[in-house]
């Protein structure tokens, strides 16, 4: 097996195949601090690439309640035992967050998914893994506002499901697609080499032609991404919309479009885009990217279960209210420096922040134009000041897409509108 | 699909439910290769019916192949009676452990034969057909056992429950209790035939404790009569169901702990020890709202409070 550099766990690991990183890659970003569950996501994705026959049970974009939801059922917990299980009390983190680009987390010395596949049987086995059952596929989101158990019986919730919605504690409803990996285990698992990354946008593909419904993807995606299609009798998973992200969508005007679960956003917590890969699979420095600010400068967005392995191009800014362990072990060693300058933002940050989903165009590049302060004040002990900021952004053509200030416009009508008191 | 049972009883399997088993039942198997060798070739054929056809001829060899449908025919070849009260047998999938199981379809058309009115449905999980094959066997009989009593006259099978005073929870009490007994029977007429472990009285008895509660000590002695006797019937489960004491004493007359009040028809464990020494003025009271009222038809202590309550308010001498 070969050995690949994973900057999310600060070192190399093992990989079926040699490192080959795409000229750009898709990536987002999304904000869990503003999710409202509306499932607006769930259903543009679903009403538009999985509304057919035999794509019942599929939702390649998902909401669920963490932490008890999951889609399919305990698909964290379960991916996490397995592992907890390979490598006991070994699953750890040693150094500290840095500004180092190549391990901005710290390093990761337990084992991810390609290097516990030891454990299993048969040796030829090439990511620790698990199918889910019909059941654990079949009911996204059930009981997720019941999450009262029996004591003493995990990975079950009650049975009848008669009581009352009782949130006995913290919360937060995590946003889910397919997370495009660097080093995709749907890829390293398929026997027939049907999946494959783009080398242009880094967009993971399961070929339909080479396809031959073996389920290894199924089994292999640690973030069970990679559907099954009984009537077809091959694989699916989230396509990132790449027709869109292509320009190929009429709306875009030939320019990069983000997908449609982003584009539906209620909330405004999604942005996505295209950063520039360096040929080492490291980001390559693009200072006033947005995404690339939000992960490599900022450091408030992060990588969900970087753990596992995989590099997920998908990153989340944590929830603030959420026990700082369960966010470690969701997100990794960066979670408090995350918050924190996300609770107490710079004056950079609070202006990027403004560039989530005010156009449907892929950002590449931004630029700030500095206003007049409008507040100064503190805020938990902190300092804050608050400048009105300009933040601009522009497109792959380098065109201005649009153009937005940190505070929100107040338009106010006419005295003579016919709702006018 | 249809395969024949050794009984005759044509079985029927869901294409859908076999193909999931043998996919599932070939993970990490020595002959998953040759397998996979004969499937991915299926895939290459361009007309989607004959392609489907294929797929459904191989998942059903490779089924065979593997034994998996060796319990469900072994369960069936048991019941000979199936074979001459219903059409067909279907096998088909279940997405949940909680949904397996048996029914028996009845087609209103009474133009149709009685047999040829029947179909049995059983929901298994393709998971199931990894598990032991005995534990699949005992969920196999204890199911075609259900349907065996329901074609059964003896039994007098009805599939609608008695209406029950006091609502739908009580029919839902009702239909758990009977459940329960119905269990109980059947796991304990399995035993006695060696199609079931010993063990499976302790459970039995820990959900007949549950739904009877009220029994007490004699929980035990009363679960006996069900697990350990034979024959039952539906009439009689059903009896015990609505009202345990009064089908064991077989006396439906008269106050008794858990009946319900003759007043206020709410059930009671705590009577008006003595109604026929109560207040004349009371008893003449109560006989103004119910007529019908005898003193040994008893009443609640409620029941009583309230109206000796009314009796004393109507006597009594307010100074203004």
């Amino acid at each position: 097996m070969s050995q690949v550099y994973n900057w999310h766990l600060g070192r190399k690991m093992d990989y079926p195949f040699e490192a080959a990183y795409p000229k750009r890659q898709f990536a987002f970003v999304f904000n869990i601090n503003r999710c409202i569950a509306c499932q607006t996501c769930t259903m543009a994705c679903k009403s538009t690439w999985t509304f057919s026959k035999g794509q019942e049970h599929m939702w390649w974009a998902n909401v669920e309640t963490k932490p008890y939801g999951g889609y399919p059922q305990f698909w964290d917990m379960k991916i996490l035992k397995l592992l907890e299980e390979a490598d006991p009390d070994g699953q750890r983190w040693t150094d500290k967050p840095a500004g180092n680009s190549k391990a901005p987390y710290g390093r990761f010395d337990g084992q991810t998914i390609f290097e516990a596949r030891k454990m299993l049987k048969p040796g030829s086995s090439r990511v620790l893994g698990y199918l889910p059952t019909d059941e654990e596929w079949n009911f996204p989101n059930i009981y997720e506002d019941n999450p009262v158990g029996k004591k003493g019986v995990p990975n079950q919730f009650d049975q009848t499901g008669v009581e009352l919605p009782v949130h006995k504690t913290w919360f937060f409803y995590l946003a889910r697609i397919c997370n495009h990996c660097t080093y995709p285990a749907c890829l390293a698992a398929c026997p027939r080499k049907a999946i494959y990354k783009r080398p242009e946008d880094g967009i993971v593909l399961i070929d339909q032609k080479e396809c031959r419904g073996y389920r290894k993807c199924v089994e292999a995606c640690p973030y069970k991404k990679a559907m099954y299609r009984g009537n077809t009798r091959v694989t699916e998973k989230c396509i990132a919309c790449y027709p869109r992200v292509e320009g190929k969508d009429p709306e875009s005007g030939g320019q990069p479009m983000e997908t449609r679960c982003m584009a539906a956003c209620i909330g405004q917590m999604r942005m996505q885009g295209l950063v520039k890969m360096s040929q080492d699979g490291i980001w390559a420095e693009d200072r006033h990217n947005p995404l690339y600010y939000l992960v490599h400068v900022a450091k408030v967005a992060l990588p969900l279960y970087p753990q596992l392995g995989t590099q997920p191009n998908g990153y989340y800014i944590p929830p603030r209210w959420v026990p700082r362990d369960y966010l470690r072990q969701m997100f990794g060693p960066g979670v408090d420096g995350a918050i924190e300058r996300y609770a107490y933002p710079d004056r950079e940050l609070l202006a990027v922040l403004q560039l989530f989903r005010r156009s449907n165009l892929i950002i590449f590049r931004y630029e700030i134009k500095e206003g007049p302060k409008i507040y100064e004040g503190t805020l938990r002990g902190h300092k804050i000041t608050l400048y009105n900021d300009t933040v601009i952004a522009y497109g792959q053509n380098g065109k201005e897409i649009f153009r937005t200030t940190v505070e929100e416009p107040i338009y106010v009508r006419s005295a003579q509108h016919a709702n006018s008191i | 699909m249809i395969e024949k049972g050794e009984t005759g009883l044509p079985v029927r399997y869901d294409p859908l439910l076999i193909e999931e088993a043998v996919f599932l039942a070939l993970r990490g198997h020595p002959d998953a290769k040759r397998y996979h060798q004969k499937r991915d070739r299926l895939y290459e054929i361009s007309d989607p019916e004959e392609r489907e056809r294929s797929f459904q001829n191989l998942h059903q060899a490779w089924f065979s192949r593997l034994g998996l449908a060796s319990q469900i025919e072994k369960a069936v070849a048991e019941r000979h009676q199936l074979n001459s009260t219903v059409k067909t047998c279907v096998i088909a999938r279940a997405t949940s452990k909680k949904e397996e199981g048996a029914e028996l379809f009845v087609n209103p058309d009474e133009g149709l034969s009685g047999k040829e009115r029947r179909n049995v449905r059983i929901l298994i999980c393709p998971e199931s057909f990894l598990e032991s094959p005995p534990l699949l066997l005992t969920f196999l009989r204890h199911e075609l056992q259900h349907i065996t009593d329901m074609l059964d006259p003896g039994f007098g099978y009805n599939p609608a429950l008695p209406a029950v005073e006091g609502g739908p929870t009580y029919d839902r009490l009702l239909q758990n209790r009977y459940c329960v007994l119905w269990d109980a029977t059947i796991d304990g007429r399995m035993v006695r035939r060696g199609w079931a472990p010993e063990s499976i009285r302790a459970e039995r008895l820990n959900d007949f404790a549950q739904a009877f509660p009220m029994l007490g000590d004699e929980t035990g002695q009363l679960f006996g009569r069900f697990f350990d006797q034979e024959p039952h019937t539906h009439a009689k489960l059903i009896a015990f169901a609505r009202d345990p004491r009064t089908a064991l004493a077989g006396s439906p007359e008269g106050p008794h702990p858990g009946g319900r009040c003759s007043l206020c028809r709410f059930p009671t464990y705590v009577f008006e020890p003595n109604p026929e020494c109560l207040p004349a003025e009371v008893i003449s009271q109560i006989c103004q709202d119910f007529p019908q009222w005898r003193s040994d038809h008893g009443l609640c202590e409620q029941c009583a409070d309230l109206y000796k309550g009314r009796t004393q308010f109507e006597n009594a001498q307010f100074p203004f």
